[in-house]
């Protein structure tokens, strides 16, 4: 299955560098079939990076405030409407672009979407250093997402 | 006193506030806007190449990274004291054009479009991109996605990078135009110049030949008249990658025009103390608190900034509709907040227009584009970025490295107006306490219409901004809630 890994962020705010470091993690390791993007966009951009994938994976930070630093959720699009309180998501958005896609687009829009969500500290320093917390996590995340890919 | 809150949560910047206070009769007594800020920026860049912050400052904003790129370009130009040779200007200008072109028509789209073609009271659910495209058929959708993407393709050619360019170097860019190049851009360009002059139609068809939408334009509660900013040509004509910074006055008369290296003469922050949020004002006419008029130094930048502050667009389709827009909205300056709108489509049709210029110019294939750089120093640059008026000034050491960072970003330029607005517009619209969503939407229209950016986040997608509001009786208790996704 043609699978893109995407990880969304911003590596110069602090724990937001999560999901680039995943990525860059897991593309030094040599894959068949899947490709390995770094981002720092959303919505319409994101949605055009997913064309012709069969297969996502986004791996992106979040706060709630109500999980632990380093807490790691897997959710899928449909759970994005009971996880309406993960307001960094940006899901609508998300969600609205994908289905303008879908409606308007002749190309291949991917069926299978997951969204690795790392709960997060600090996202509002300038910083390529991550909090203690979340660069613990990392290699968790790393080997969460990594069997993600070989399933 | 009650409180109402008006809570955009987006995604990393997700904290952006509009807060609005009642009084004892549940009328509105005031409003304040918060931004949150991102922290630590100066320190960040001190002693970091200062090559890099062309790079850096486009990671800062995932909305406008071409207008920080642009920026952080111009200030090195004049920190490494080097004047760009004539081809690499015309190259950054048509790149930023590519830009304009996909940061407006996603504004207006996506963000500002649905109120009017689906109607501000429309249930929230419908009025988005999604009900635009359910209204104006699934042709538009196709065309609105389209040229975006051209935009967006133009400033990767030209940028070397989607998304974020790394082309801009002190002195000029990295990379002249192929002939090839030359071609598929041109090719862009003239379907977005026919995509642009659709979009003015539509805009004819569905906001100005609908006199309750115009009548809502030119209402009270959206009025606001201020002091305008924008960067001008040598024919006081709207430009937005050079020229003098020209300021207008609430009445239309040149107030004053400048060279950026000198806009610490003319510009202050007001810092007040319940937010870290700055309010900027001209210093000839003085902080006066957030009040409008001749006698408050609070001005507005952006697109109907823009077109306020100069005499005109550069370009002949551009300057119709420009003189159309004042002839029917009761002659210049246009004070209505929600003209913003119309603007920004004007300046869309321009930015067709330019780029269309600039890919003709024979020069744009000229392999001279970069001149050598001087000794490093002090360096001020600006930009008109999509929504007004962007300036980065550094100071760089005699190694090339970052000393000081200090960046005025137009959401800032903005912040005393868009407050101003917000709050007219909930004292013109909520009385007693009354709030229903197509209330709600009209205060938030006011907002809107800015096109605001909170904290150059990196992920946010413009045209989306749920709303939290919550009212809080004089003891603090909630209220009332409304959220709306």
């Amino acid at each position: 299955m043609k699978t893109i890994l995407i990880g969304l962020g911003n590596p110069l705010l602090t724990d937001d560098a999560v999901g680039i470091r995943v990525a860059k993690s897991l593309d030094s390791e040599s894959w068949t079939d899947v490709d390995i993007e770094e981002a720092s966009v959303g919505g319409m951009e994101l949605v055009e990076m997913m064309l012709g994938y069969e297969r996502v994976i986004i791996v992106d930070s979040i706060i709630t405030g109500k999980k632990e630093v380093g807490t790691i959720r897997r959710i899928t699009p449909e759970d994005f409407k009971e996880t309406r309180n993960v307001s960094n998501l940006h899901n609508v958005g998300f969600l609205q672009a994908l289905k303008i896609w879908s409606e308007t687009g002749d190309d291949i829009i991917p069926q299978d979407i997951v969204i690795y969500a790392v709960e997060v500290d600090d996202v509002y320093t300038f910083s390529e250093t991550m909090t203690p917390r979340v660069e613990e996590a990392l290699p968790k995340v790393i080997e969460q997402v990594r069997d993600e890919l070989n399933s | 006193m009650e409180k109402i809150e008006i809570d955009p949560i987006t995604r990393l910047e997700g904290h952006g506030k509009i807060t609005i206070f009642l009084d004892d009769d549940k009328n509105v007594k005031n409003a304040y806007l918060q931004i949150p800020e991102l922290r630590g920026f100066e320190k960040f860049c001190q002693g970091r190449r200062a090559e890099d912050m062309p790079q850096i400052t486009s990671r800062i904003c995932g909305v406008c990274p071409v207008a920080h790129h642009f920026a952080a370009t111009k200030a090195l130009d004049d920190a490494f004291d080097v004047e760009p040779p004539s081809a690499a200007k015309k190259l950054r200008e048509l790149m930023y054009s590519g830009y304009i072109i996909y940061d407006h028509t996603l504004h207006f789209y996506f963000l500002g479009g649905p109120d009017f073609v689906v109607g501000p009271d429309a249930p929230p659910g419908e009025r988005n991109i999604l009900g635009v495209i359910k209204k104006a058929g699934i042709d538009v959708a196709k065309d609105v996605i389209k040229h975006r993407a051209f935009g967006q393709k133009i400033t990767a050619i030209l940028g070397g990078k989607a998304t974020h360019p790394v082309c801009g170097l002190p002195g000029g860019v990295s990379k002249s135009l192929s002939e090839d190049e030359v071609k598929e851009i041109e090719e862009m360009i003239d379907s977005c110049h026919v995509f642009a002059k659709f979009t003015l139609k539509l805009f004819d068809d569905i906001v100005l030949k609908n006199q309750d939408y115009v009548d809502l334009i030119l209402s009270d509660p959206y009025q606001l008249d201020t002091y305008n900013m924008g960067l001008v040509d040598d024919n006081n004509k709207v430009n937005f990658y050079d020229g003098l910074i020209r300021v207008t006055d609430p009445k239309g008369k040149e107030f004053l025009k400048f060279p950026v290296k000198d806009y610490n003469e003319h510009v202050a922050e007001n810092v007040e103390e319940w937010t870290y949020m700055k309010y900027p004002y001209l210093r000839k006419i003085g902080w006066n608190g957030l009040t409008s008029g001749q006698e408050s130094g609070i001005y507005r930048v952006g697109p109907l900034g823009r077109l306020n502050a100069a005499d005109g667009m550069a370009t002949p389709d551009a300057q119709k509709e420009y003189e159309r827009m004042y002839e029917t909205l009761g002659g210049k300056p246009v004070n209505s907040t929600l003209a913003f709108h119309w603007a920004r489509l004007i300046e869309l049709l321009y930015a067709t227009e330019r780029a269309k210029e600039l890919i003709q110019d024979p020069e744009i294939t000229s392999e001279h584009v970069r001149n050598p750089v001087g000794e490093p120093g002090e360096g001020i640059g600006v930009v008109e970025a999509a929504r007004g008026t962007l300036i980065h000034h550094y100071n760089v050491d005699k190694d090339g490295l970052m000393e000081k960072a200090n960046l005025i970003v137009a959401t800032t330029n903005n912040a005393g107006a868009i407050t101003m607005s917000v709050r007219d517009a909930a004292m013109g619209l909520v009385h007693e306490g009354e709030i229903d969503e197509g209330m709600l939407n009209k205060v938030e229209m006011a907002f809107r219409a800015y096109d605001p950016c909170f904290a150059c986040a990196t992920h946010s997608l413009p045209g989306e901004m749920p709303l939290e509001v919550e009212i809080l009786d004089s003891k603090g208790k909630l209220f009332k809630s409304l959220e709306r996704l």
